[in-house]
Parts: structure tokens; C-alpha cells; sequence
């Protein structure tokens, strides 16, 4: 199984990762409500995949996802947001994310977005 | 998406908002939203919603509504009978994000701009008021079996 870091302020979202990844070859193995938790948890877990959200309290999804890269430059975010044009992706390829899906999502984009994700 | 394709024609930001409202009711809390002419109802005590925009322009988006459509909402999101207050200020916030995400984010791509905005406010009283619209102010009103709704977006470059 690989496992699932969730960042995201929203219990929604976590709900909805957590039953869409049951029955698949991904489970979660963290949640984080912000940045500052996510870093300190990314450390303790070092999950395969993390799913960022854009928008949380405090340092935003883009900033933390610069500091996870600093310090595991191999780690493999999958960036999930609502706020999905050309402004956010671009920040975010320009941090090295290369994967990218918009809320809502469907259990079926979900699975291809990490698996993509873990394969690059 | 394919609903905003226009091609050198900029859809009205009356229409990008309505679709958004419609297009996300429907696919987080799965009921349906419809568009009317005005509401009669003393918006006082309805809640409201607001994010503030800020990019290459500065813009507001709010929404207030009678407490049985966020409450429809957030239930309908949890996936339970009962749910409590607290709730329905966590599951409408990301119901709200997620559909001015949507709608922010067509615009941005339509006029080729940039702005993000933070997460939404929960202002548990009344904003919007029946007063004189700005020139830049759009306000639609919705009807839903659950009650009704307001929605304004002010300052977006039209």
C-alpha cells in the first residue's frame, strides 16, 4: 500500500479521499489541517504521496509545498484545489509539482492523479 | 471546460456566476438551484458567505441564504441525518470555496488574469441588504426546495 498524506482544513475533503481510496492501492496515513502541521508530520510519516490543498490557514499549500521540496526534494505532491487556472498551476510546476486536479473530483480522477504522481 | 468556450467572446460574468451556483449545488449537495427574478423575504437573519478576491483586481463574492439551504448543504455534504451548528459553518465554507474556486477560476481564464482569494468568511449575519446595486455589483437570487438564496459578486472587471 502507499501511503496517503492529506493537507487540507476541510474534514470534506478528507472524508471524501478516505472513501475513495478504500479498496485501492493507497491509504492514508496523515492529516494535516494546515502547513505548519504538514511539515512537522511529513517528517514523522515521510508518506509517498502528499494531496495539497491551495487554500489553508496560515502558510498557503503552495508555500508549504516549497518547504517540503527544500528539505525531500524526491517528494511526490499531488496539488488539489479549487482555484484551478493557469496563475496556481504554473506556481505550482514552477515548485516542481507536475501533478494537478480540481475540486470537486471524482473517485476515478482522483486514483489517476496519484497514480500519475507516484510514477513520476 | 466546455460550457465557457467562447471563442472571442467574453461570457458575462452574470453567466459565469449562475453556472457555477447551478453547476456545483448539484455536484457537491446534489439538489438543484434555480435562478429568480427577486426574493420578497426580509434577508435579515439570513448567513452569509463571503471570500474577498485579490490579484489583478480586488474583488468580493457573497452569498446568504435562509438557514435550511445551508443546512440542507452541509448535511447532504456529511452524509449524516442530524448534524450541528459547528458543522454546518465547516461544510458550507468548503461548498462555498469550491464553488468560487470554479467560478474565479473561469473567470481568470477567460479574461487571462490572475487572483486568488483566502479562505471564506462566515459572517453568521446578514450582508447583503436591499439597497442600490454598484455599477459593478452582480446579484442573483435562487430558489431552491430548501429555501432561497443571494448571491453578489462586486467588483469583477466586466
Amino acid at each position: 500500500m502507499k501511503k496517503v498524506m492529506i493537507v487540507d482544513d476541510s474534514p470534506f475533503v478528507y472524508e471524501t479521499i478516505g472513501s475513495f481510496l478504500e479498496g485501492s492501492e493507497f491509504c492514508i496515513a496523515g492529516y494535516a489541517k494546515n502547513g505548519e502541521e504538514a511539515l512537522s508530520m511529513y517528517e514523522e510519516i515521510l508518506p509517498d504521496i502528499v494531496t495539497m490543498d491551495i487554500i489553508l490557514p496560515g502558510i498557503d499549500g503552495l508555500e508549504t509545498s516549497e518547504e517540503i521540496l527544500k528539505k525531500w526534494p524526491d517528494a511526490k505532491i499531488l496539488m488539489i484545489s479549487s482555484l484551478a487556472y493557469s496563475g496556481t498551476i504554473l506556481k505550482a510546476q514552477g515548485l516542481g509539482i507536475k501533478t494537478f486536479i480540481c475540486k470537486p473530483f471524482k473517485r476515478e480522477g482522483l486514483l489517476n492523479a496519484l497514480k500519475t504522481c507516484a510514477e513520476t | 471546460m466546455a460550457a465557457f468556450e467562447k471563442p472571442g467572446k467574453l461570457m458575462p460574468v452574470v453567466d459565469l456566476l449562475n453556472h457555477s451556483v447551478c453547476e456545483m449545488t448539484s455536484r457537491i449537495a446534489g439538489f438543484e438551484m434555480h435562478r429568480i427574478f427577486a426574493v420578497s423575504e426580509d434577508l435579515s437573519n439570513w448567513k452569509t458567505f463571503l471570500i474577498r478576491v485579490k490579484g489583478d483586481y480586488t474583488a468580493t463574492v457573497l452569498m446568504s441564504a435562509e438557514d435550511p439551504v445551508f443546512y440542507e448543504i452541509a448535511r447532504r455534504m456529511k452524509r449524516q441525518n442530524e448534524i450541528s451548528k459547528a458543522d454546518i459553518a465547516v461544510y458550507v465554507t468548503e461548498y462555498y470555496n469550491i464553488m468560487c474556486g470554479f467560478f474565479v477560476s473561469a473567470f481568470n481564464r477567460e479574461r487571462n488574469l490572475s487572483a486568488r482569494f483566502g479562505i471564506p468568511e462566515y459572517l453568521k449575519r446578514a450582508y447583503i441588504q436591499n439597497t442600490k446595486l454598484n455599477h459593478d455589483t452582480v446579484r442573483l437570487f435562487y430558489q431552491c426546495a430548501y429555501g432561497k438564496a443571494v448571491i453578489d459578486a462586486m467588483g469583477f472587471p466586466l
